[in-house]
């Protein structure tokens, strides 16, 4: 198990009791959830951050001064003194004589691109799987959730590491080896809250009025379990930034040294801590401000969503 | 002066950027010793917020106590929690309604049971742990020894609640707070646990407040009842009395409702109170009950209904209702024949 | 009790038996196939051929499975690419320094983030609350390794106060009869140099320690915030306890069983976490080595790391549910 799943799982014990599912009415919980949501400050300045790193990612281009790897500055680098901050370059220029501003901006599209397709991969194979055991039980149940064992048995980053290194320096073996730490876990999740509302009293009066399984699986229990899935796909995606700098740091990433990736910037920059401390400090700040604010939005949206907070 | 005495007492609850809640406003009644008193509402009515004020256990924070609570003389409601806690498990104690829960999964049921009496009761361990074998045995618990050294999970719902009884007299407190202790129980074991209370309370002569929603638990276990209405109590009399007279037109529902076999006419079978307790007017304005009464009439909505008293200084029946019922040959109109 | 120790124990060899499935599967997926892995990407085809032969690529893959099953049983992962020795000696030789380190922040992140959990939960919706959350969630979302640069400028480089990498002072001479710095100080009556070791670990096992620790803080405050709520402490007050007792009897007793989970789920966390945390402060462990070997392409040391490391973390879960059931009376039973 890694640490995106005992951060995201729930305090201390089950999913959610059945009876507490058979008793939200799905619909209302959304909007009432939402409505709380944009009443609590933390989630208020994590849909900030969002905002913020995504709308800086699109318009990269627009924002940037410069290209990001446009390194005509070249000249003014001497070993062991970088360029600070100045008019022309507000958060001065690296090693290689390139604008470090212009190289954060353009990360937030390489950290974005990362993040939103490594959770599609991890999420659709792993709720595929989840559906698969939660609604035909049984041996498939048994066999996948062995699998899902087997894969929880190694740390997440080592297995991301493994992945990578099976897969060679590219962007998707990087996308790809995040995506795979997070199948068990969707899959995992979405059983749990299949298995719970199997048993919830509308699935029980739903069968009795005769209703086909199919039916029942896909129109009342799928979407039934799909809150718990947003709140851990929004902390998959913060933790999906986090990983690809540390896949980074190993020197497992994409496979164009210059370009401009906040992982690869942070680790390039352990070169120069002593001199350039400040190099270090935007692309790890930068890091964390983008994973802050998914992770932000995710707490509050479990917090809005967990009927023991509801009040 | 009697054991218990509650003057006025209110409880408020203040949440920032809310309205405050009144759950209980200007109660006021009393237990005397060897006595049970009953309090009788619905969920939400107040009953429970009322005993565990009693208790001083209600949070510091966003909660409001006005009024008195006197035991023995002791102003309760003046004391800090420090001296409370002296008095909790000692003088007063309690007993909750669901014993699945109101016992620490993980420590025995000898330990939970030892505890009180160290505290309170001045034991040594080893004198404890006599002690509380032979409260399990009063209580009506086989085998103590063994019971002692397991854990609450391994006894029957009706068996905890015989712990928590046992916890609860554990050092012969002067009053005794049973707050729904049966609700959560099998109907067979209800019977029984309510037998218990009776005997205990009738051979240690402490003072009894049974909490409930059941009138039927009342009528063979107390001396005097209340019957709380969304934080007020709208009528209190002798159980007798109550059972005879029912006079405000909420008590009368509730007996009403209890089916009846003896009845020919299969419509009466089964009465309802029409409505919910959410249906509800604040007491300043008028009765609260006046949504759901169908002996309302105008002036139930004019401010907050007189207390009319039906009974004698001896042996008093208040009633917080304009138009009590049977008491309205004099008034102009309405149902009058029921 | 002994039966439910063998049962977790079976439960154990069929996720042993897939991972070593999936592992073997990883070689034969790596890039140019295992031969090419082993010899490096310059290697020529005759070389490689060689290989496969000699390695028996040739004969089917069931023995080659049961092959490679039989030596990973024998902990025989072949011969590290970066020294040559086998994978087993060098790792053997290094897991003391990440052990110590592991256990050192296993240390910080408990001695801290119960205290800290259980105060945020007691004063809930304070300030100390929202530092608490605000805190662990920064935890969680700063990259170790960025913590570590952190620490180590802050510290070392500007301050001075603690060294900047390594294990231990090397102008400093002490016999390490266990690998073990600190416990070798004490062993060789060296207090000096357990010291020095100690010194070595605290940056390190700061940066290490914050997922668990962040982890740990939410997860006990989440805990005693629902258990304070229960019908038994409420139960509990009304007996009229002194606050000490509810606190260690009632409330914390029961608030630490998802807490025992965690931590044991956290070792494993700290494990993998090292390979960063190591690397930054060029401490000489496992986790540094098997850095290392990413960098270099050694893929017998992968293998074998990953391996070591599923089994030392299956091993801990399963000693953790043991002691689950131990601590909650209700899962002995049954």
């Amino acid at each position: 198990m890694s640490v995106n799943e005992v951060v995201a799982g729930e305090p201390g014990g089950p999913a959610p009791a059945p009876t507490e599912a058979a008793a939200r009415p799905p619909s209302s919980l959304g909007r009432e959830a939402l409505r709380r949501l944009v009443r609590t400050p933390m989630a208020v300045v994590g849909m900030a951050l969002i905002a913020v790193f995504v709308l800086v990612a699109i318009f990269a281009p627009l924002i940037a001064p410069y290209s990001p790897t446009d390194n005509s500055w070249l000249d003014q680098v001497r070993p062991g003194q970088y360029p600070g901050p100045s008019a022309e370059h507000w958060l001065g220029i690296d090693p290689l004589g390139r604008d470090v501003f212009s190289r954060i901006i353009y990360g937030a599209r390489q950290s974005l691109l990362i993040g939103v397709v490594a959770l599609a991969l991890g999420a659709v194979a792993g709720i595929a799987l989840g559906v698969l055991a939660g609604a035909f039980g049984g041996w498939v149940d048994t066999v996948v959730m062995r699998f899902v064992d087997i894969m929880l048995s190694v740390p997440g980053l080592l297995f991301a590491i493994a992945v990578a290194a099976m897969l060679g320096q590219s962007l998707t073996s990087v996308m790809i080896a995040i995506a795979v730490v997070n199948v068990p876990i969707f899959a995992r999740l979405l059983r749990g809250e299949m298995l719970g509302q199997r048993g919830a009293d509308y699935v029980l009066a739903a069968r009795s009025l005769g209703i086909s399984r199919s039916a029942i699986v896909f129109r009342h229990v799928l979407p039934n379990s799909f809150t718990p899935v947003i709140v851990q796909g929004t902390l998959t995606l913060a933790l999906a930034i986090v990983e690809a700098a540390g896949l980074a740091f190993l020197g497992l990433s994409g496979s164009d040294p210059s370009a401009p990736e906040w992982g690869r910037m942070l680790t390039d920059a352990q070169e120069t801590l002593t001199s350039a401390p400040m190099l270090a400090i935007y692309p790890g700040l930068a890091i964390v401000l983008a994973a802050l604010g998914f992770t932000l939005v995710g707490e509050s949206l479990r917090e809005a969503l967990d009927p023991k907070f509801r009040r | 002066m009697s054991l218990l005495e509650v003057r006025d007492l209110s409880v408020t609850f203040t949440r920032s950027g809310q309205e405050p809640v009144r759950a209980v406003d200007g109660v006021s009644f009393d237990v005397a010793a060897g006595q049970s008193v009953g309090i009788v509402g619905e969920s939400g009515s107040g009953k429970s917020v009322t005993s565990l004020a009693v208790m001083g256990l209600l949070p510091s924070r966003g909660v409001q106590v006005g009024g008195t609570v006197t035991l023995d003389g002791n102003e309760l409601t003046d004391m800090d929690q420090r001296a409370l806690r002296d008095i909790r498990g000692r003088d007063v104690a309690m007993i909750f309604q669901d014993p699945m829960t109101s016992l620490n999964p993980v420590v025995t049921n000898g330990r939970q049971l030892v505890e009180v009496l160290t505290r309170h009761a001045g034991l040594s361990k080893g004198e404890a742990k006599a002690e509380a074998e032979q409260l399990l045995r009063r209580v009506g618990i086989p085998d103590p020894v063994r019971r002692l050294g397991e854990y609450p999970h391994q006894l029957s719902g009706g068996m905890r609640q015989r712990v928590m009884i046992a916890i609860a007299i554990a050092c012969r407190p002067k009053l005794l707070i049973a707050d729904e202790p049966t609700t959560a129980l099998d109907v067979t074991i209800q019977a029984q646990i309510l037998d218990l209370l009776r005997t205990l309370v009738a051979e240690s002569g402490c003072g009894m407040i049974m909490i409930t929603h059941d009138l039927g638990v009342v009528a063979g276990l107390c001396d005097d009842v209340h019957v709380m209405y969304s934080g007020r109590i709208v009528e209190s009399a002798g159980t007798k009395d109550l059972f005879a007279r029912p006079s405000h037109p909420y008590t009368d529902g509730l007996l009403q409702s209890i089916p009846r076999i003896d009845d020919d006419d299969p419509a009466d079978l089964l009465h309802t109170i029409p409505g919910s307790a959410r249906d509800t007017v604040a007491w300043d304005r008028g009765c609260a009950f006046q949504p759901r009464c169908a002996r309302a009439v105008a002036e139930c909505l004019s401010g907050p209904p007189a207390v009319t008293e039906l009974g004698t200084p001896i042996v008093p029946h208040p009633v917080r209702c304009l138009r009590p019922v049977g008491q309205d040959v004099s008034l102009h109109e309405g149902n009058v024949a029921r | 009790m002994l039966r439910f120790i063998v049962r977790r124990l079976l439960l154990l060899v069929p996720i042993l038996l897939g991972l070593s499935v999936l592992l073997f599967a990883w070689v034969r997926a790596l890039p140019g196939g295992p031969a090419q892995a082993l010899l490096g990407e310059r290697a020529t085809p005759e070389a490689v051929a060689a290989i496969e032969s000699q390695l028996g690529l040739d004969r089917p893959l069931w023995e080659q499975y049961l092959q490679f099953l039989g030596r990973a049983v024998r902990l025989d992962f072949g011969a590290s690419l970066q020294t040559g020795q086998p994978v087993i000696d060098e790792m053997v030789r290094r897991f003391p320094a990440t052990i110590e380190l592991a256990l050192a922040a296993l240390l910080i992140a408990v001695a801290v983030g119960i205290p800290l959990g259980y105060l945020a939960a007691r004063r809930y919706g304070t300030w100390i609350d929202s530092l608490a959350v605000t805190g662990s969630l920064l935890g969680v979302t700063i990259p170790i390794f960025f913590l570590a640069y952190l620490l180590k400028y802050a510290f070392s480089v500007e301050l001075g106060w603690l060294p900047t990498a390594g294990r231990a002072d090397p102008r400093a001479r002490a016999e390490h009869p266990t690998g073990f710095y600190v416990l070798d100080g004490i062993v060789t009556g060296n207090l000096g140099a357990s010291w020095d070791a100690i010194q070595h670990l605290i940056l390190p096992a700061l940066a290490l320690a914050s997922i668990p620790l962040a982890v740990i803080v939410r997860i006990t405050r989440a805990s005693v915030l629902n258990v304070v709520n229960e019908d038994y402490v409420r139960t509990a007050e009304a007996k009229g306890l002194l606050p000490g007792t509810i606190t260690r009897r009632h409330v914390l007793k029961n608030a630490m069983l998802p807490v025992t989970t965690v931590i044991g789920l956290q070792l494993g966390v700290l494990l993998a976490g090292a390979v960063l945390t190591e690397t930054v402060f060029a401490f000489a462990g496992v986790g540094k080595f098997m850095a290392d070997a990413i960098v270099q392409r050694d893929f017998p040391t992968i293998q074998g790391f990953i391996l070591v490391i599923a089994v030392v973390y299956v091993v801990i879960n399963m000693i953790v549910d043991l002691t689950y059931g131990l601590l909650d009376p209700r899962v002995r039973v049954s």
